[in-house]
């Protein structure tokens, strides 16, 4: 187990390292370029000609932009890990409370979308790698192709206007009814009725990339000379697929997990704005046209630490199911 | 291969046919309906029981909600409008707006210094072209520095800018500039090459109309060899240069309220508006003369010699001032329209309803942006303030029929004296209340509460509703609980209308431990705050027709209309009409039947009714009747021991929405001794005998 | 040198071959052909540029539309330019005096006659229209007064269109004019998109006023009324250019006009270009800085490697929308630089996959022979490693490129693109907020969504035949 601990402990110290920068560049692209070098000055959010210059200073105190830039960069950090993401420019409000209102929506898109994406690609790119060839994999496959060059925003809109508007099947906008049944479970139905449409764009558009990478993950692998001496030995198919190929294969696959589930929790951008769901990647858009930096920089913040962590779990998986890795 | 090619020829054939299908004959438009054209204002309210406020971030889809009808109005985008118009379901009104666009410039900035390179721009503005083009024909051109939109505010014969690029050109020629033909290039009247110059506009993903807008002025500037840029710039960056003077020129919004008071900000030395920095001393004086003085007629004379000059030296240019659209499904009525000008009164949220259903059911408006604050101080943006317009009120409003007349509100009346204090000429302003209003908690809304909004603005400077008054204003004056007066140094007649702001409750606002636990009074936000009293309540409280019910971020916001309204429609009640005896017997009995519906002309089923027979207003008997199906209540009284003249009264009460309502309705009993009933009987009986007496007497003699 | 480029003809022209052995492969080329076609040859397909604007009236349908009997009426441009001779004086009082001078009409009263007096006189043009109602018109007046003499005379110029009823409705009612005046930069245009005219007119400010006036086919009559009011020592001439009249189309092109009245199927045709270029460029700038930091990091190892991975590392961590908006906002809208920027942040994966085989091939015994007689580490790389790879560059040559395409239109679309570049993503952008959507404009919609899909999928379909081609094991089946 030493050989574990070791690599562990190696890769840790990389990933903290990979984090200490992406927090130093993020640190000068978010609040020194903006206020130093564009000259973007939070008092100016107050949209108030009445206030003096005094009043300015005082606000300019408040977000601490009079400090010198590296203690600017500690207390930055300190705060950041202390859970203190500050206010934000425009609202005013703490950006955790916000974050907070908009968090559950994007997780529960996002995770449900994930996690149904991750069983289905998974499930059809095995199912057209095992039958590869026939038709069904021919079939699979260039749907799988279509639907994976469709624009998502394009494929939104389209299912918006259809099942929303010429048939009113969903609703237009927003997360739940306006406003929302009182029971629970009719609550819950609401929701689930208004997610349904920005689900299924996300759905439609992952699953078939996803499959595909499953696909040539194992058709790569059944190319392997291990493959041919399973099935020499008289192996059965299925044995094969889920004895060898799928131990070889697991951990690009828990990588890609991996690097999914940051994704979680910054949201989707585009399927957020065309379907209005009130959550943090729309958030994330809108704070960055409006320039609202402790908002971008929270967001990211959490974002990257997130995709750290769960990168670290994942060199945990990995090295646990397939020690080679450890030698590396 | 075959299959794909039967697949694909009925996909082209659909292709083909889909014109068919797809019907793009004209339908017929939305009618204003009858009942929304003949409304007559009435300042009562609130006709409707739920005011929803969706929030609709994206604008195409507030306008399919629309269209579905999950929304009762929506502001219309003039590029818009001809997908609305169409909609059967959908009703379009038209108006003109208080908004002016305009190109501001930096005066201190070269080229833009120049007096005859503004002169130049200001001929290079396709006003015509810009309207047309990118706001469809929903716009009147405007060149005078005044809107001719206020009336006689705005001076007609100021120099006025044509669209010409030989004019722009014999202006630049005029005032010494030389033109290089050959290389393109004009030269000030002192040799130096005229480098590039900017006009600032917000980026197109933010306002591709202004984007679009500039591109094409300084196309034509470069035409005749004006080197004119278009710099795209952030809207927050640009509001930032703009505030700290650092700007080039750009185009944006000006919103004048309805009297063009903001004149003195706009062109005044140091003015919190002057962002051109422009400073003339005879400017100067004019507008003092315009802003500090109580008679209007002197003002305007004023204001006129203002804008001779203004439109010389301009700067900022005019472009163009916008009308506005905003559609209604066609079952609402009740929108109030200010005249001439300026858009949906606050009487709309009295007024508005559906058609069929005069009082009750659901508005529902939609909001563009998710208000970020309800805190009446810090609100910026015009969805909070509609959403805080519907809470709080102000002591008077516009007048519907004529948007420069006042209607009054929360004051029944006032004056405005001028005194004279230590000396120096000041003005006094005394407003009578009204004695009825009470805050949504119950508490009464007095005086005191004027006097200490006053005091409040005066001295945290806030964001919102802080004016020039406020600086001047020497104290205030609670005379008694419904008169209130305001002291002000100097006289003006914008005194009245920056006094009138929105009224906060001072048991709310004036707690200060109450502000300071969360957070102060500039970043609290009183609609997250629960009452510290009254269950249910928020501490964003006020004396208007809505309360502040429930908020879901990013979703909407529900405001439920106020019981204890102090104008509530005398109609919103419940209706009863009932019908009993109006003359009986001792010992009849009476039946009393009685009907009883809500405000929405469905029969109240759970109304407790009450039949009480009066006498000289002191109950003698009652009864409660009980329901006997579809809103009606009967009740039998026992009149044995009555005798003489009774009021019948029936009380109704019944609950709707949470609120208890009662109805009373009288009528008249009398009740006529027992023996009365007989005394026909008796008569008859008398008069046989008499007559049998007579007849016997008679036969004996 | 010539036997090396013939050579390496041969083994291009032998790939094609294979490539096209490919079923996915030759789909992919076809359609790729055709995209390539379309782009190099936009100028020849579509007659219009993308960004002339106002080529018909907003909205326009396709002309084919006109094919459909419920359509075969709708009005096409109509323009009409009348010269002076044109014209057709109607009623005028008897001491004006018309003549043509170098193309412009010039109208002045009479010496004779007793002054001061007024004088009129009707023009007049007849305009056949043989279409269904169009939304709007507009004309165009250039005109010039002169007063002279004594002041106190004066010139006053009004505009009818007459409609087949014999309905007058009046466009425009001029000022009168009493001094020199030139109404020629720009001329008087009058357009019923006027919100003042159309209530001037009784109509309500959504009506469409070319719709209500040429409600039938049939004579319109144009007319304009000059007035002249003359003193007894003045005069006042008026002189007039050639009238421009038009009515904008409601069908134009192969798709008719989005909502500036632009052509789309100009855009579309164009949009092929921004799209190929977008999805190329990037693809060959990611490429080549992937290959280059994973081949040294691969074969130097050690501390550059140590380095250069972390570098490729932190990248990956950049939030890639946050990025390209700030700098969107900040420095422009730029289609290179948004090339640039997607190519800069796409390249890291590649870099590490071309570090890892590198690696591989840097211990194998061909490499050592090569080092141990004295080959330069150029020499290797060039001649021994990259060979080695170029399956691998191709693959991710051609699959970047989807990627690339899709994030410029989604970036287009979130209107983050370069606004002066035609493509297919801000036409969609386009549709969606000028309502095409609703309007079931498909002709609008469907084809840059279809061109995208496409463009994208022909790149995939190509790439799985090179993977197929340059790993034979794939194709093994059971």
């Amino acid at each position: 187990m030493k050989g574990l601990g070791g690599y562990l402990l190696r890769r840790a110290a990389d990933r903290v390292l990979v984090l200490i920068v992406a927090l130093t560049l993020q640190f000068l692209l978010i609040r020194v370029m903006p206020y130093y070098i564009l000259g973007i000055d939070p008092s100016f959010f107050f949209m108030n000609p009445n206030l003096t210059n005094e009043q300015r200073e005082l606000i300019r105190e408040q977000f601490g932009l009079n400090d010198p830039i590296p203690t600017q960069f500690v207390k930055y950090v300190l705060s950041l890990f202390t859970g203190n993401l500050g206010f934000s420019f425009y609202t005013r409000r703490p950006v955790v409370e916000e974050l907070l209102e908009r968090l559950p929506n994007t997780v529960i898109l996002l995770g449900t979308s994930t996690v149904l994406t991750i069983i289905f690609g998974l499930a059809v790119g095995l199912v057209t790698a095992m039958k590869r060839g026939t038709k069904i994999d021919t079939g699979i496959v260039s749907v799988s192709v279509f639907l994976n060059s469709i624009p998502l925003f394009y494929l939104g809109l389209i299912l918006l206007l259809f099942l929303s508007f010429y048939f009113r099947v969903f609703p237009t906008a927003g997360t739940i009814s306006r406003p929302p049944p009182k029971e629970p479970l009719a609550y819950i139905a609401d929701y689930m009725w208004h997610m349904a449409l920005p689900l299924m764009t996300q759905l439609i558009i992952n699953i078939g990339g996803y499959a595909l990478f499953i696909r040539s993950l194992f058709i790569t692998q059944l190319g392997e000379d291990y493959i041919i001496t399973a099935r020499a030995k008289g192996m059965a198919e299925h044995q094969i697929m889920f004895t060898h190929v799928l131990r070889n294969i697991l951990p690009p696959i828990i990588t890609t997990i991996a690097l999914a589930l940051p994704g979680i929790v910054s949201g989707a951008v585009i399927t957020e704005t065309i379907f209005s769901w009130y959550g943090v990647g729309r958030w994330l858009f809108e704070a960055s046209l409006q320039l609202d930096y402790p908002v971008v920089q929270a967001v990211l913040f959490i974002s990257v630490v997130l995709t750290i962590v769960s990168l670290y779990i994942a060199d945990i998986v990995i090295a646990i199911v397939d020690p080679r890795v450890r030698l590396r | 291969m075959s299959s794909w090619r039967k697949y694909s020829i009925i996909l082209l054939t659909l292709l083909i046919l889909a014109p068919v299908f797809c019907n793009f004959s004209m339908v017929n438009a939305g009618e204003i309906p009858d009942e929304q054209k003949n409304w007559k204002w009435e300042p009562y309210g609130p006709r409707v029981d739920t005011y929803l406020m969706p929030i609709y971030l994206d604008y195409d889809a507030q306008l399919m909600a629309f269209k579905k009808g999950e929304i009762d109005t929506s502001f219309i985008q003039a590029a818009r409008v001809d997908e609305v118009k169409d909609d059967p379901n959908i009703y379009l009104l038209s108006y003109q707006t208080f908004n002016l666009q305009f190109l501001g410039i930096n005066t201190a900035l070269y080229p833009w210094n120049y007096t005859a390179i503004r002169q130049a721009v200001a001929h290079l503005i396709d006003r015509d072209w810009i309207v047309r083009e990118i706001y469809h024909g929903f716009g009147y051109p405007v060149d005078a520095p005044i809107p001719p939109a206020f009336g006689d505010w705005s001076n007609p014969n100021v120099t006025s800018y044509a669209y010409s690029k030989e004019l722009a050109k014999k202006v630049l020629l005029d005032a010494g500039f030389t033109y290089d033909e050959a290389a393109g290039k004009w030269y000030d009247p002192s040799g130096r090459e005229i480098p590039e110059f900017y006009v600032q506009v917000p980026p197109a993903e933010q306002a591709p109309w202004l984007y679009q807008e500039a591109q094409h002025i300084v196309e034509d500037a470069n035409d005749i060899g004006l080197p004119l840029k278009v710099e795209a710039i952030e809207f927050q960056a640009l509001v930032s240069q703009i505030y700290s003077r650092t700007f080039k020129s750009f185009i944006l919004y000006l919103g004048w309220g309805r009297q063009p008071t903001l004149a003195y900000e706009l062109f005044r030395t140091g003015g919190s508006w002057n962002f051109w920095g422009i400073s003339d001393p005879e400017l100067d004086e004019w507008l003092e003369k315009f802003y500090f003085t109580t008679d209007m007629d002197e003002a305007k004379q004023w204001l006129w010699k203002v804008q001779e000059r203004i439109a010389e030296i301009l700067p900022y240019i005019p472009i163009y001032m916008g009308r506005g659209n905003v559609g209604f499904r066609t079952d609402i009525a009740g929108v109030v329209l200010l005249q001439p000008l300026g858009g949906q009164s606050y009487l709309t949220i009295l007024d508005v309803h559906h058609i069929g259903l005069p009082f009750g059911g659901s508005y529902r408006e939609p909001l563009g942006s998710d208000p970020r604050t309800l805190n009446v101080f810090t609100a910026i943006t015009g969805d909070e303030l509609d959403v805080i317009g519907n809470i709080l009120e102000s002591l008077f409003i516009a007048h519907p029929d004529q948007v420069s007349d006042d209607l009054p509100w929360l004051a029944k009346s006032w004056t405005m004296e001028e005194i004279e204090i230590n000396g120096s000429k000041a003005t006094k302003i005394t407003f009578y209340l009204f004695d009825n209003v009470t805050w949504h908690d119950g508490v009464k809304f007095t005086a005191r509460d004027v006097a200490f909004t006053w005091d409040f603005i005066k001295e945290k400077k806030p964001t919102q509703q802080y004016a020039m008054v406020f600086e001047k204003m020497i104290k205030t004056e609670v005379v008694d609980d419904y008169t209130v007066a305001a002291y002000i140094n100097g006289t003006s007649w914008t005194y009245l209308y920056d006094l009138n702001v929105l009224i906060v409750p001072e048991h709310i606002w004036g707690n200060e431990t109450l502000l300071e636990e969360h957070g102060g009074w500039e970043k609290w936000d009183p609609s997250k705050v629960p009452h510290p009293t009254v269950e249910g309540l928020t501490c964003l409280i006020g004396t208007g027709p809505y309360i502040f019910a429930e908020r879901k971020p990013g979703e909407y916001i529900l405001l439920k209309w106020n019981y204890n309204y102090w104008r509530r429609h005398p109609g919103k009640s419940l209706s009863l009409t009932f019908t009993s005896t109006e003359s009986l017997y001792a010992g009849d009995v009476l039946d009393v039947s009685a009907t009883v519906q809500d405000y929405t002309g469905s029969p109240a089923t759970n109304a407790t009714v009450l039949v009480e027979i009066l006498q000289d207003d002191s109950v003698v008997k009652s009864v409660s009747a009980t329901h006997t199906g579809e809103g009606v209540y009967t009740a039998s009284v026992d009149t044995g021991d009555l005798s003489g003249t009774y009021t019948v009264r029936v009380t109704a009460s019944a609950e709707i929405l949470g609120y208890t309502f009662t109805k009373s309705a009288e009528a008249s009993l009398t009740v006529k001794p027992a023996y009365e009933k007989y005394l026909p009987h008796i008569i008859v009986v008398a008069v046989i005998i008499v007559i049998v007496v007579i007849v016997v007497a008679l036969r004996r003699r | 040198m010539s036997l090396l480029k013939d050579r390496r003809l041969r083994t291009f022209l032998d790939f094609f071959k294979l490539l096209l052995k490919h079923r996915s492969g030759r789909i992919g080329l076809i359609m790729l052909t055709f995209f390539v076609f379309v782009a190099v040859f936009a100028p020849v397909i579509s007659p219009h540029k993308p960004d002339e604007m106002g080529l018909a009236d907003r909205f326009a349908l396709p002309i084919w539309f006109k094919l459909l009997p419920q359509y075969s009426d709708l009005p096409e441009n109509l323009e009409l330019n009348i010269h002076a001779q044109d014209w057709l004086i109607g009623k005028s009082s008897q001491y004006i005096v018309a003549s043509i001078e170098d193309g412009w009409l010039s109208l002045s009263p009479s010496v004779e006659g007793m002054k001061p007096r007024e004088d009129y006189i009707l023009l007049e043009h007849d305009i056949e229209y043989p279409y269904s109602p169009p939304k709007r018109f507009e004309i165009h007046i250039p005109y010039t007064v002169t007063v002279e003499g004594e002041l106190g005379s004066y010139a006053r110029i009004r505009v009818y269109l007459v409609d087949v009823d014999g309905r007058s409705y009046m466009l425009y009612d001029g000022r009168p004019i009493a001094y020199n005046k030139t109404v020629i930069d720009p001329p008087l245009r009058i357009d019923t998109r006027d919100i003042g005219l159309k209530l001037r007119l009784g109509f309500s400010p959504y009506d469409d006023v070319g719709e209500k006036i040429f409600s039938k086919k049939g004579v319109y009559r144009l007319r304009l009324e000059v007035r002249l009011f003359t003193v007894s020592n003045g005069t006042v001439t008026v002189r007039l250019g050639t009238v421009y009249f038009r009515i904008p189309g409601l069908v134009f092109g192969l798709l008719g006009t989005d909502n500036l009245g632009s052509d789309l199927f100009a855009n579309l045709i164009y949009g092929t270009r921004v799209s190929l270029l977008v999805g190329i460029l990037a693809s060959v700038i990611s490429v080549s800085i992937g290959l280059a930091v994973g081949v040294v990091a691969g074969y130097k190892g050690g501390f550059v490697d140590q380095t250069l991975m972390f570098l490729t590392d932190t990248l990956l961590f950049m939030p890639t929308i946050p990025l390209l908006i700030a700098i969107s906002v900040f420095i422009g809208k730029n289609l290179y630089l948004t090339i640039t920027l997607i190519a800069l942040l796409s390249w890291m994966w590649f870099a590490r996959n071309c570090r890892a085989l590198v690696m591989s091939l840097r211990d194998r015994p061909f490499v050592e022979a090569v080092k141990a007689i004295g080959g330069s580490d150029i020499y290797i790389i060039y001649r021994h490693v990259i060979p080695q790879l170029t399956p691998i560059i191709y693959i991710t040559l051609v699959l970047n490129i989807p990627g690339a395409i899709l994030l410029e239109a989604a970036l287009s679309f979130l209107n983050l693109g370069d606004p002066t570049v035609p493509s297919w993503g801000r036409m969609l952008y386009n549709a969606r907020y000028s309502g095409a959507f609703f309007k079931m404009m498909w002709w609008w919609i469907v084809p840059p969504g279809l061109m995208i899909t496409f463009l994208a999928m022909s790149f995939i379909l190509i790439g799985q035949a090179l993977d197929e081609i340059f790993n034979p094991k794939l194709k093994a089946r059971r």
